[in-house]
């Protein structure tokens, strides 16, 4: 499966954004047609790509979870308070548990930070910035899937609104 | 006939006819199917629609080399190509007409939710972790939000050219995050 030209990952990266002219994106889908190697990279970006897609990220916007309700997810809210230690046990018939880190006052336009940190060893497990949230109930929603399983249960979740040096912090002992 | 034979070879003996055509026939459609896959996917944004285009093309192209119409490996591509378009183009003219009925809607939305890559969510989860703020934000622009380039970087306030940068280089880095049986352990 040979190549002479192969086509470089940052223009199937392109192509697959959507982000090349057309007759650019026309020549490379024609070589990736005829040319098993390129085609195979290519899928490689499809696939990561596809990931992002398809998942639901960790801070998850309101509007998404009323689409994701809409199309028979299963889910469950878990409200929590700031300073609140919660034990969470992830019920088998539910599909995304939604951990709602509620009491923030939090305006229009309001910047949020999230980061998420193992409580045993305090490891960084994610940090979002400018984050979505529900402002009429002053919360974010951290989204949790069963797959999260894997990583460590026990999660201080801090939420910064506006850069205050003070976050609102939620524990969270998750049991799978 | 060997998986390696070249098209010019599998399209002679599928246009020839007789006791070697099923074989290359077979052989055409597994070198071309997943191809055709990943235009499918690009232009249709759904597996079971790229799946049906698939099928819709290489029937085309089966009936085109037997009918010898066919010939030269460039003029296979070509045909292919101008098969997938026109064929995504009927596909998506035909979702814009249909109304389908809500049950219809709930069934395509759920499907759409099912992951199409074995992708762990916990594994994704770390290595986007993995990656910094500006790049993570990229990509979830670029691929979650699907924001063209010039969107991200108004979004973002950088150039389109550091988006197109900063996005091919992320997604590497989220490929071989993914890849690496170490990342699981990280």
């Amino acid at each position: 499966m040979s190549c002479e030209r192969p086509l470089t990952w940052e223009t199937l990266v392109g192509w697959w954004a959507g982000d090349l002219p057309e007759a650019e994106a026309l020549r490379v889908e024609e070589h990736l047609l005829g040319c098993g190697r390129c085609s195979a990279v290519a899928d490689r970006v499809a696939a990561t790509a596809e990931a992002l897609r398809t998942m639901v990220p960790p801070v998850v916007r309101p509007e998404r979870l009323r689409e994701l309700a809409g199309a028979g997810v299963r889910i469950l809210e878990n409200p929590i308070d700031p300073g609140q230690t919660n034990d969470f046990h992830f019920p088998k018939n539910v599909d995304l548990a939604v951990h709602v880190l509620r009491g923030l006052t939090l305006g229009a336009g309001a910047r949020v930070e999230v980061t998420l940190r193992s409580l045993a060893t305090g490891a960084l497990i994610g940090h979002f910035e400018d984050v979505p949230f529900d402002a009429a109930r002053g919360a974010v929603y951290l989204a949790c899937q069963r797959d999260y399983a894997e990583l460590d249960h026990d999660l201080l979740a801090e939420v910064r609104v506006a850069r205050d040096p003070s976050p609102a912090r939620y524990t969270i002992l998750h049991h799978f | 006939m060997t998986a390696e034979a070249s098209d010019a070879a599998l399209l002679e003996r599928i246009a020839a006819g007789g006791a070697g055509r099923r074989e290359a026939e077979v052989l055409l459609c597994r070198r071309y199917a997943p191809r055709i896959r990943l235009y499918g996917l690009r232009h249709l944004r759904d597996e079971d629609r790229a799946r049906d285009l698939v099928q819709t093309v290489l029937l085309a192209v089966l009936e085109a080399a037997r009918e010898g119409r066919v010939r030269a490996p460039e003029e296979l591509v070509r045909f292919v190509l101008g098969t997938c378009r026109n064929a995504a183009l009927r596909f998506r003219e035909a979702d814009r007409r249909a109304e389908p009925a809500a049950d219809e809607i709930l069934v395509v939305a759920a499907g759409a939710e099912s992951p199409r890559d074995p992708v762990n969510a916990a594994l994704l989860l770390r290595c986007l972790g993995s990656l910094g703020d500006r790049a993570r934000r990229v990509l979830e622009l670029s691929f979650h939000e699907e924001l063209g380039g010039d969107e991200v970087a108004a979004r973002l306030e950088i150039t389109g050219g550091n988006v197109r940068v900063i996005r091919h280089r992320a997604l590497a880095a989220l490929r071989a995050c993914l890849d690496a049986p170490a990342g699981r352990d990280a």
